[in-house]
């Protein structure tokens, strides 16, 4: 039964590491599917996760910690959007840059905030909650029903978000914004106004990673603690073949491959643990190299639409 | 007439390009008027300014009295609005119900939506597969889904931008009968083109365009076909036709001439067996344009490649000059003065994000005269381009202009001034004229004519053969990758060229 109780623990580990990258895709499949990269996954998680400590170390409320941290994904995401959609900016460029702001900034900003304590104050978050009979069930119940509120949360938007995209008369026009803009402009679709929404929704996901990251995993926040998640993200949408719920499910793999190589450092301590710590990478690049080259971006992302040009 | 739309004054410009000037417009219910111009006259601007691609610099318009400013595609579409473009704005990857509903408002979408669509084809008589992403359809049938859009938002006025240029000729009547179910219905039509005969059949009036001015409106039954040409080539003298010498006879006899190019025994065949070109020889000799017709994708793509080092031949041999080119790479051939103008001049004969001067000089860069002191030299590059703007009359005059400032016909003016430039000892044209207007297809040919004149081989490969008739000394004709036959345009039928281009490859053999 030792196996199982293995099973069971890095099934949990899973969707714990799992979730904040599932979140930062779902971002990334709903701006590139309005035909824009949201290359600041990285540095949007880095704003909601300080959003979200800020929000709960002023009041002592998690909720509004996360409400907090949401609205700074968003107000990162509008910023984004201007760049791309306004100024035309190229994307990739773009998204680096704020990327480094925003790693700047919250640095800063978090000495500001939490002062000498530079982050190690400790905040307020969420507890796990335990859905009634479901938990009881052997190896999943504990690992899947008995887990923090932002992971019921992230299985809801999922859903929510697929129905949107893939189902709705909004999902329609913003699916063939990110095809060819110019022929959803024609058909009267507001291009702009979409992908506006689009690039805010994006950073606000983002940021629910962020949240995720302070609020049900560490309680504090800490430099840098995205840690390369908003950069995984990016190949699970790939992976995702940009699906909502693909998406999800290739993030809860990069998790699962790094609650395995958790488990494997503790259970071989002879072997130098920055090997295992490659894991989730190779296991990554293998998938995009088996899976990545026959999926199909949508047609027009990353190209800015200018109406006028010739 | 029962004023329904009103043009005043309309002027646009592109930076210091004046597509459209002073345009003036009336129109009623339930007529189809004609839009004829050359390249770059301001046909399709026009168009783009009406459904709010384009705002204008200056002017109004009225429509049933009131004045409206039409800011976007959304507002034209509000207006009733709508345009059917060349290249269709169509998403691929959807199907046709998808793509006909993206945009409209919510209640605009429900059941009744597909009941709706499904009545207006059987209305027009159209059959579209409703099971297909779009990418998938043939041409004729996307442009019945950018129709049937139109249709169900409710258009007055419908814009239609060379419709038939991309369709096959058994599909043009179909096509030309809807329009007209669509006039009976009252609903407004332009129909840009120039095809005169189909502007004849389907229009009422026919407005002329010319460097973006409206050079006049005219009622279709009443006017000659000739004036209609000369008013848009700008001939002042309607009865006069552009004189055309028949320059066959003035051409030389090359048949004693050295050899310029030697195909022989050329094959090529794809990784996956497919057999593309199969043992074609052919023979140009200085001096000659030999002409290479065929039904489209029957090999002749890849044989200009295959001369001009694209493409590596499986087996057989390539001499220019005597000289065996077989294995040399395309720079090799380039020196050997090869010049080629390629089938599609946006993605391979041009780079439009560079100037018109840059274009001329990127496939030389590194040769003596446009280099000083190891660096570009920048006013040796303007002094060919000017030179080469002025002989070849390109518009907008002003070689700094980027190239995709520029009409299609100038464009093509551009890689033509180019590769005739570097044609030494041959000349590789593919569908030069492909879009091109009578004006700017006629100065093409004559620039061709001239090269051969001054002792260049050229290979004049197109799908439009009445322009390979008119121009080869001799007409090599290809189908199944295979040379069918060699003729002489002079004393061969339509027949005999119809049936080498369709003989079946047994037949071939």
């Amino acid at each position: 039964m030792v196996d199982l109780v293995l099973l069971g623990d890095v099934l949990a580990g899973t969707a714990r590491l799992g979730t904040p990258i599932a979140f930062a895709a779902l971002g990334g499949v709903i701006a590139e599917r309005s035909g824009l990269y949201n290359i600041g996954l990285e540095g949007q998680i880095l704003a909601g996760a300080l959003g979200a400590a800020a929000g709960s170390f002023a009041t002592g409320s998690a909720l509004i910690g996360l409400g907090c941290g949401v609205i700074c994904g968003l107000l990162s995401g509008l910023f984004l959007g201007y760049m791309s959609i306004r100024l035309r900016i190229n994307q990739l460029v773009g998204g680096i840059a704020l990327n480094l702001l925003l790693a700047g900034l919250t640095a800063f900003l978090s000495r500001q905030i939490f002062g000498a304590q530079a982050g190690g104050a400790r905040v307020e978050g969420f507890t796990q909650i335990r859905i009634p009979l479901l938990s009881d069930i052997p190896v999943l119940g504990p690992s899947l029903f008995s887990q923090d509120p932002l992971f019921y949360l992230l299985i809801g938007i999922a859903v929510l978000a697929w129905y949107w995209l893939m189902k709705s008369h909004k999902g329609l026009d913003l699916r063939a914004v990110g095809e060819n803009p110019k022929a959803a402009d024609l058909a009267g679709v507001p291009v702009f106004r979409l992908q506006y929404l689009a690039i805010s929704i994006s950073g606000a996901l983002a940021a629910l990673a962020g949240a995720h990251l302070v609020l049900s995993q560490v309680y504090v926040f800490a430099e840098g603690m995205s840690a390369g998640k908003g950069f995984i993200a990016l190949a699970a949408i790939i992976l995702g073949r940009w699906s909502p719920i693909g998406a999800v499910c290739a993030a809860l793999f990069f998790g699962f491959c790094d609650a395995a190589q958790f488990k494997l450092q503790f259970s071989s301590p002879e072997v130098p643990y920055q090997l295992f710590l490659i894991l989730p990478y190779i296991a990554s690049l293998i998938a995009l190299v088996i899976l990545g080259a026959k999926a199909s971006a949508p047609a027009s992302v990353g190209l800015p639409y200018d109406r006028e040009h010739r | 007439m029962e004023e329904f739309l009103k043009v005043t004054g309309v002027g646009k410009a592109f930076g210091s390009v004046r597509a459209l000037n002073d345009v003036n417009l009336l129109a009623s219910k339930g007529e189809c008027i004609a839009i004829l111009g050359e390249n770059g006259a301001g046909k399709t601007t026009l168009a783009s300014v009406l459904i709010g691609l384009y705002q204008p610099d200056s002017g109004q318009i009225l429509l049933d009295g009131v004045q409206i400013s039409v800011t976007s595609p959304a507002a034209a579409i509000e207006y009733g609005i709508g345009m059917i473009h060349q290249h269709f704005s169509l998403v691929g990857a959807m199907t046709a119900e998808d793509n006909i509903l993206i945009g409209l408002p919510r209640e605009k979408r429900g059941p009744a939506a597909r009941a709706r669509i499904r009545q207006l084809c059987d209305d027009f008589d159209f059959t579209v597969d409703f099971n297909v992403p779009v990418a998938n359809m043939a041409v004729g049938m996307k442009q019945r889904v950018e129709i049937l859009k139109a249709l169900f938002r409710d258009v007055s006025i419908l814009i239609l931008d060379e419709p038939t240029s991309v369709l096959a000729p058994t599909e043009v009547a179909p096509f030309l009968q809807g329009v007209r179910k669509l006039v009976a219905t009252g609903c407004l039509v332009f129909f840009i083109s120039h095809k005169l005969d189909e502007i004849r059949e389907i229009a009422d009036r026919v407005m002329i365009m010319r460097h973006g001015r409206v050079e006049g409106i005219l009622p279709v039954a009443s006017t000659p076909m000739a004036q209609m040409s000369a008013l848009m080539m700008g001939q002042v003298d309607a009865d006069q036709p552009a004189e055309k010498p028949n320059t066959n006879e003035m051409r030389l006899d090359t048949t004693r001439a050295a050899k310029a190019l030697v195909v022989s025994d050329v094959s090529l065949t794809t990784s996956s067996g497919a057999e593309i070109l199969k043992e074609v020889d052919l023979t140009l000799h200085a001096g000659e344009i030999l002409g290479v017709a065929g039904i489209d994708g029957n090999g002749q793509t890849e044989l200009s490649e295959v001369i001009t080092g694209l493409k590596r031949q499986t087996s057989g041999t390539i001499l220019l000059g005597g000289k065996e080119i077989s294995g040399s790479s395309i720079a090799a051939r380039i020196a050997e003065g090869i010049g080629f103008v390629p089938e599609d001049r946006h993605a391979e004969g041009l780079v439009l994000s560079l100037s018109v001067e840059e274009n001329f000089a990127f496939r030389s860069i590194g040769e003596r005269k446009f280099m000083s002191g190891g660096m570009i030299s920048r006013r040796a590059i303007g002094k060919i381009a000017e030179d080469a703007v002025k002989a070849y009359d390109i518009r907008p005059s002003n070689p700094k202009l980027n190239a995709s400032a520029l009409s299609g016909g100038n464009q093509q003016k551009i890689v033509l001034a180019r590769e005739v430039a570097r044609a030494r000892n041959l000349l590789v044209v593919v569908q030069p004229t492909k879009g091109l207007d009578v004006g700017a297809t006629q100065f093409v040919q004559d620039q061709i004519r001239a090269v051969a004149q001054s002792g260049v081989g050229v290979l004049y490969i197109s799908t439009e053969l009445d322009h390979v008739l008119e121009i080869s000394d001799r007409v090599a004709v290809m189908a199944f990758g295979r040379i069918t036959g060699v003729v002489n345009p002079q004393n061969t039928t339509l027949q005999n060229i119809g049936l080498l281009m369709t003989a079946s490859p047994e037949e071939v053999i």
